[in-house]
């Protein structure tokens, strides 16, 4: 079942009839209560007829969080959680902070479903770039929000696994591989190991030391914590395929994590997005290792 | 023969009143597994976070098994039970000895199961836990009690029965 009939799922008849109906080009789905459900695409987007009723909505989100919201309590907190085939559901409503942070989300006044796509074939060129020579190698695919990145990583990966490496990844959003249950809904190769819902830093650890990976793979990089994590799996003989939020190289080593890094030679090759959806616009040797 | 025919008799009514007093006993054991199976159902829910269907399905206790598989079909938990709790309180079902409150108990606590945080899901199923023990204790003494008066008035109709023979 793909990513839009599961979402359909969730949806009242009319609204998932529309949702299918244009699922091949819908990339976003935005739901408000008392409002006129969104339908996005990459060229713009539609509002239907009907408003969506507030218990309709509400019935939406108890559905997609499958009558269990002490169990996201935590993604909740972060802004959203990821559905079975990957698609990932950004929230908002009414916050409660303390001391600065914030402690929960109740009364939920908007659902922002991103479709997740699995497009075989698109990480063919990164995946070639990583194993050229016979041993892996490390790169960093950096694009703004929004251009494809997990795509592009997930497809890499599924092809460096088919290549021969054992991939270990490090699941956060569980967008990559989108476990139920512990098996992969998505297609992420047959040599690779998963690790889902778990801080990135955790899983790189706990995964280079007990499952002795080829490559590790993870989404969005950006704490010092996943810095150090991300280094100590190189200088464990790890290769690492990771993304992070940037436009340029040079945005990305702004960043201080990004930067360090980058600096320390965690990577030997960095892989731009732009033009369009996971679509490959440059693969930059780096040099250096960790 | 006649003797025999008052002996058989003075026996069936015995285990006539004994199988009473047995019936009054299996509501205070089915509330006893009630409370087991909430104290897996915390675990599984809020040390493992599983979703509510499968923590429902771990809990080892048939009718939480049965809401489980119902909410995993797409059922809320307060509707999932009270079509389970329909079934299962039949004449001869699992639960046909729970009384009124107790149902009242077990529904009170699938209102408010799943959809709030892991801190009110905590002083939710504590509330529910003490609620269902003071039923089940009300339950075991008055099973004891019963089960006590209608195993001797089977005795004694039995024997009612034998001096009446003779």
């Amino acid at each position: 079942m793909d990513a839009v009939e599961r979402l359909a799922g969730y949806l009242p008849d009319g609204l998932a009839e529309r949702v299918r109906a244009r699922g091949g080009v819908l990339t976003e789905l935005r739901l408000r209560p008392a409002s006129r459900p969104q339908l996005c695409f990459s060229g713009g987007d539609e509002l239907l007829k009907e408003p969506l009723r507030p218990e309709e909505f509400q019935e939406i989100a108890a559905r997609m969080l499958e009558h269990s919201l002490y169990a996201w309590e935590d993604e909740l907190r972060q802004g959203f959680f990821t559905l079975p085939g990957g698609s990932r559901v950004g929230v908002s409503g009414r916050c409660a902070v303390e001391a600065g942070r914030l402690t929960a989300i109740t009364y939920l006044s908007a659902l922002c479903v991103r479709v997740a796509r699995e497009v075989r074939g698109a990480g063919t060129a990164l995946a070639r770039e990583l194993t050229k020579g016979g041993a892996a190698r490390s790169a960093l695919i950096v694009s703004r929000p929004g251009m494809g990145k997990t795509t592009l990583l997930r497809d890499a990966a599924r092809l460096i696994s088919d290549a021969g490496y054992t991939v270990a990844l490090a699941d956060e959003r569980g967008e990559l591989a989108a476990c139920r249950a512990g098996i992969p809904t998505l297609d992420v190769g047959p040599r690779t190991d998963v690790m889902d819902m778990c801080p990135k830093h955790i899983a790189i650890s706990h995964m280079v030391r007990s499952l002795k990976p080829d490559v590790v793979v993870t989404d969005e990089l950006g704490g010092k914590r996943d810095a150090d994590a991300v280094l100590d799996a190189r200088r464990s003989g790890a290769a690492v395929l990771a993304s992070a939020h940037a436009s340029s190289v040079r945005e990305a080593e702004r960043r201080p994590a990004l930067r360090e890094m980058i600096r320390c030679g965690a990577f030997d090759l960095v892989a731009l997005i732009d033009g369009g959806l996971g679509r490959l616009a440059e693969i930059r040797e780096l040099g250096g290792s960790a | 023969m006649r003797i025999a025919l008052v002996v058989l008799a003075a026996i069936g009514s015995a285990l006539i009143g004994r199988s009473i007093a047995q019936g009054c006993l299996r509501r205070a054991a089915a509330l006893r597994q009630a409370m087991d199976a909430m104290q897996l159902l915390r675990i599984q829910m809020l040390e493992r976070l599983l979703p509510l269907h499968a923590a429902l399905e771990k809990s080892g206790f048939e009718p939480f098994k049965l809401a489980g598989s119902l909410l995993a079909g797409g059922e809320g938990a307060a509707s999932a039970w009270k079509k389970a709790a329909a079934q299962l309180t039949k004449r001869g079902a699992m639960l046909d000895c729970l009384t009124a409150d107790d149902l009242n108990a077990l529904a009170q606590l699938f209102d408010g199961l799943g959809m709030t945080s892991r801190a009110e899901q905590e002083v939710l199923f504590s509330s529910a836990l003490r609620e269902v023990g003071r039923l089940e204790s009300e339950a075991a003494k008055s099973g004891a009690e019963k089960g006590k008066l209608y195993t001797t008035l089977g005795l004694l109709c039995g024997l009612m029965l034998a001096i009446a023979f003779v």
